[in-house]
């Protein structure tokens, strides 16, 4: 049986490119998404856990109802859980801008008594990633957003 | 010609189709328990999310029994990596 083979030649001298397009590339673009809640009692909950590896495009965590300065909200990547957790300590912080920790505050509304995280985007995770809400009052009501990609 | 055995072999697992385990996601809903999603990566590099069947245990043989269904593939198909284990609550 003859072996058909192919052949083209190349000069590469004269190759030129006029510019080259360089990207990462993550899989298909997912969401997690609440409600959750009220919660009654106090409680740990966990809301998402992702075994994979990939990247968080961003997105955002609310509570209200209870007493959410009390309560505590962590990300923990790869089972390293994130330091900072008290909503009041990213007040008392000022850790309002992304990327200085996993997530950043971005509305704490006492009036209302809303409350608003960011997750900050463009962390990667080798195995995992949990969000994890540590509830001390109770009487919270929890809504999220939550945008990530695994490859 | 020769061809070695081990050109032979690398030659059928090129052009094997291969799906590959993305992530197990769970997500809570609000009736407190937990949306499940198995996310695997085609063949063809594109991506497809499936929704676990909420009477079945997580485990292994269910998530293989899942994808073997879905794609009609065969084990030597899939690639399981070992980052990736089933999340627990």
């Amino acid at each position: 049986m003859p072996i058909k083979t192919s052949r083209f030649d190349v000069d590469i001298i004269t190759q030129s490119l006029s510019e080259i397009i360089v990207r990462n590339k993550y899989g298909a673009f997912q969401t997690s998404e609440g409600p959750y809640g009220p919660i009654l009692t106090p409680a740990e909950i966990t809301i998402i856990n992702i075994s994979g590896k990939g990247i968080i495009y961003g997105g955002f965590f609310q509570v209200s109802g209870g007493n959410p300065p009390d309560d505590n909200i962590r990300v923990e990547l790869d089972g390293v859980s994130s330091i900072f957790t008290g909503i009041d300590t990213f007040k008392d912080r000022n850790l309002v801008e992304p990327l200085i920790t996993p997530l950043y505050l971005t509305l704490y509304d006492q009036v209302n008594n809303y409350y608003t995280l960011g997750f900050s985007s463009g962390i990667t995770f080798e195995q995992s990633v949990k969000v994890i809400y540590d509830c001390n009052t109770g009487g919270a009501f929890l809504y999220w957003l939550f945008y990530y990609a695994t490859i | 010609m020769t061809v070695t055995l081990e050109e032979l072999f690398f030659i059928g697992y090129s052009i094997m189709p291969q799906y590959k385990l993305s992530a197990i996601s769970l997500s809570l809903q609000q009736d407190g328990t937990y949306s499940r999603t198995i996310t695997v990566m085609l063949p063809n590099k594109t991506y497809q999310v499936l929704d676990f069947p909420g009477d079945k245990p997580l485990n292994r043989g269910q998530i293989l029994k899942l994808i073997k269904d879905t794609f009609s593939c065969s084990p030597e198909d899939f690639i399981w990596p070992e980052y990736i284990t089933i999340p627990e609550i």
